[in-house]
């Protein structure tokens, strides 16, 4: 029987976060090294970075009445002498 | 994007053009991320008839929560990416030369650049109904020079493209060839 709290599922998520946020700093890099940086590009960067703001502040709010201390068990159910 | 970021322009150069691909292919890679993004929408929908009690679930909710939140996010990342991938690339021409700027993927970039005296032949196409409903297509511009062949990739009025091509061709050889008698 494994018991872990439900906090453990944010990590994947964290994990998932990071590698967006490593890979949009790469991508918004890219548009200014490369000297990409007119009217189309700020806007269309613009609306990403504000489309990844919404969607993580959307995800934070709606987990704020998680109880993420719920512990989560998992294994076989076991038989005990008593059963019989 | 500037083009002095990409080529050091002689005195006399002038960009006559600088290219993209024709808005109507970024234009279909958000067509198909606004689908993406309608999935889970279309999902939720069915969970909440046919399977309610997960979306009230004290676990199951904040777990499909987190999971169509990593789902958006990589949604919105191939957005961003796409747009790069986009935007980056780029065909100047010149008075004196042509420069291709391939931008594949985000670690792989590639500048070739062609004088205009090394162009043999230059061949237009526009293929298809989007194509020809919105006059873009591929300029075919065959080279002398170590690139055989440099591909203008569904960029906008293709045969217009290629007929100044020509005539820029024919006026640098021309002015090439008097330069050539000058220092004689």
């Amino acid at each position: 029987m494994i018991s872990f709290p439900f906090a453990v599922i944010l990590l994947p998520y964290g994990l998932t976060v990071l590698f967006f946020a490593l890979m949009a700093t790469i991508n918004v890099f890219h548009l200014i090294h490369y000297g990409a940086t007119t009217g189309i590009s700020f806007i269309i960067t613009f609306l990403f970075l504000a489309g990844a703001v919404f969607i993580l502040f959307f995800t934070w709010q709606e987990l704020q009445a998680v109880n993420w201390n719920h512990m989560i068990t998992l294994g076989l159910p076991t038989v005990g002498a008593s059963s019989f | 994007m500037h083009v002095e970021n990409l080529i050091d322009l002689n005195r006399e150069e002038k960009v006559l053009y600088y290219l993209r691909r024709h808005w109507i292919i970024f234009f279909a890679d958000l067509l198909m991320i606004i689908v993406l993004m309608a999935v889970p929408v279309g999902v939720f929908f069915m969970l909440n008839a046919i399977l309610p009690n997960l979306l009230i679930g004290e676990l199951t909710r904040p777990a499909l929560l987190l999971l169509g939140s990593a789902y958006y996010l990589i949604i919105w990342l191939f957005f961003i990416t796409s747009f790069v991938d986009y935007y980056l690339d780029a065909w100047v021409v010149t008075s004196d030369r042509i420069v291709n700027v391939e931008q594949r993927g985000l670690f792989a970039r590639t500048i070739s650049e062609l004088d205009l005296a090394r162009v043999q032949d230059v061949t237009s196409e526009v293929n298809g109904v989007l194509p020809s409903i919105f006059n873009y297509g591929n300029v075919y511009v065959q080279t002398a020079g170590q690139v055989e062949r440099f591909d203008f990739e569904q960029i906008a009025r293709p045969h217009d493209i290629r007929k100044h091509l020509l005539e820029l061709i024919e006026q640098d050889q021309k002015r090439k060839a008097a330069e050539g008698i000058v220092k004689i």
